[in-house]
């Protein structure tokens, strides 16, 4: 009889996580940074959906496809996890690309409301983000952009997978990046 | 104020446009006080966005364009309501789990009604009389008495109802069930579901057409609008828009039905006889809620990452007007009001 109960609760489990895809609030973050250098030469660093070299938390990167829709690159991080990203948009005139994460790599499991949790490379769900320059003549400012749910898409979710452990990694990401990319261009 | 001289002096479409002409002509266009919106109403109108990050409500009076009020309405605000005589307007209130009332006048919130846990959809009778609200979590949608606020009637449809339409004859009710990739066809007098129609991936928000003839739905998953006939609840076509369309909004006679592109940060703009797409228009990012004016012409955007609103003029398919709301702006539902 437990057997059956726990059968029972696992797969409503399974059911309630897949319907409660929007449950939590879509979470927001923003960064930009102003670099002294002029746009084509920004772009030039970043503009290779399929070379991500110029984030310091990204160890390699490889890609299927172009710079054209529908492209998608694996990001393995400097501890070894992965994250899989498509390209939904890219537009070269505007200096601009955005996409979307399909796939992660646990970092971790924990067990939370009796149930076994893996927590994903970066701690969120249905990330969306968008990189843009725009040209300060001689200068460029840099935006990118995210927007995504915690990892956790039930009710009360760990501290691992809240919405402050998903702002917190995703601003991180973000202004690390920027950093790196305004060293870079303002060689 | 030009724009109110306007106002006054109109004697036919032709004066109208002149008055257009001008206003464009003479003063930068963000800065445009957008009295002529009102010209065939003769009435005040309101857009009440839903920000959901800040847990507020902004007012935007459409005939200034400028956010008149904002009110502070908890437990992450995101599907609205106007009640048909613009006296209410109910938010849904998914981490209160329920709505919130918010008297229009006062411009503050007189009542808070529990439904349950994923209250997301929500829409108010042509007659004002009931409130309907979808559970994403309990796969179901609540009936409930407008002057009471007592729930009446709990109906099971498919799996996360989301977007909610009630036909203007009032007879029925059509919801979005997003997982079930279906809209179900409520009968008022019964409250029980009537027919299924499957539509497309994920269907999200949905409009319909005066005559209440035809449905037009989102969906967010295969990036294109399910037509449904509603005297047979069949598909009668499929229009291909853009990435992640979201919600839908009719304009021109129903001439023309605008579609927000959530990660095209766009509106396409779909001819409602030939079924085609006529136009991308560029709005903010991440564009959600869509309603249109009561002029029937303007049709107002909510962006969610921007947190601000786009105006659409739907003749001419130009961004006229930003408006600046909150943070995460939604508004998902019928927000525009008297």
């Amino acid at each position: 009889m437990k057997k059956i109960i726990l059968f029972v609760s696992v797969v409503l489990f399974f059911f309630t996580s897949i319907a409660n895809a929007h449950g939590p609030v879509r979470q927001k973050a923003e960064e930009k940074i102003t670099i002294n250098a002029p746009a084509a030469k920004v772009w030039e660093i970043i503009k290779n959906y399929g070379d991500m070299s110029w984030h310091p938390g990204i160890m390699s990167t490889t890609v299927k496809g172009d710079n054209s829709k529908g492209a998608v690159r694996v990001l393995t991080l400097k501890d070894g996890g992965t994250i899989t990203e498509e390209l939904k948009k890219y537009d070269e005139a505007k200096m601009s690309y955005a996409y979307k994460i399909t796939d992660m790599s646990s970092s971790k499991t924990i067990t939370h409301a009796g149930a076994e949790e893996k927590v994903p490379a970066l701690p969120v769900n249905d990330y969306a983000a968008s990189i843009e320059l725009a040209d300060k003549g001689g200068k460029t400012d840099v935006i990118w952009k995210a927007g995504y749910y915690r990892a956790y898409m039930n009710n009360n979710p760990p501290e691992e997978m809240n919405e402050e452990a998903a702002n917190t990694a995703v601003k991180a990401v973000l202004e690390t990046g920027l950093i790196n990319l305004k060293k870079l261009a303002e060689k | 104020m030009f724009s109110l001289n306007c106002h006054r002096t109109i004697l036919g479409k032709k004066a109208v446009a002149i008055c257009i002409a001008t206003a464009f002509l003479s003063t930068p266009l963000a800065a445009q006080p957008f009295a002529y919106r009102d010209v065939k109403l003769g009435a005040a109108s309101f857009a009440y966005i839903s920000n959901q990050l800040d847990d507020s409500v902004s007012v935007i009076d459409t005939a200034t364009g400028g956010v008149v009020d904002t009110i502070a309405v908890t437990g992450k605000p995101a599907g609205v309501a106007v009640a048909p005589d613009g006296s209410k307007v109910y938010v849904s209130t998914p981490e209160a789990k329920g709505f919130a009332v918010v008297d229009s006048k006062k411009r503050e919130v007189i009542a808070r009604v529990a439904v349950n846990d994923g209250t997301l959809g929500i829409a108010v009778s042509p007659d004002g009389k009931r409130i309907y609200v979808a559970d994403w979590y309990k796969n179901n949608v609540s009936v409930i008495d407008a002057d009471s606020l007592k729930i009446i009637r709990t109906i099971s449809v498919g799996e996360s109802p989301s977007g909610l339409v009630v036909s203007p004859d009032n007879r029925w009710l059509y919801v979005a069930n997003r997982i079930s990739n279906s809209v179900s066809q409520i009968d008022l007098k019964t409250l029980t579901v009537k027919k299924t129609a499957q539509v497309g991936t994920h269907p999200f928000g949905l409009t319909i057409d005066a005559r209440g003839e035809r449905i037009y739905v989102a969906n967010v998953q295969s990036d294109d609008v399910t037509v449904v006939e509603t005297a047979r609840m069949k598909p009668i076509a499929t229009v291909k828009v853009n990435m992640l369309p979201y919600a839908t909004a009719l304009a021109l006679n129903d001439s023309r039905l605008l579609v927000t592109n959530q990660d095209d940060g766009s509106v396409s703009v779909i001819d409602t006889e030939t079924l085609k797409e006529i136009a991308l228009i560029t709005v903010g990012t991440k564009p959600e809620g869509i309603s249109t004016h009561p002029d029937d012409r303007h049709v107002y955007v909510a962006n969610w990452f921007d947190g601000n609103v786009s105006v659409i003029d739907a003749r001419t398919l130009k961004v006229i007007d930003t408006i600046q709301t909150g943070e995460g702006s939604r508004a998902f539902g019928q927000f525009m009001g008297k």
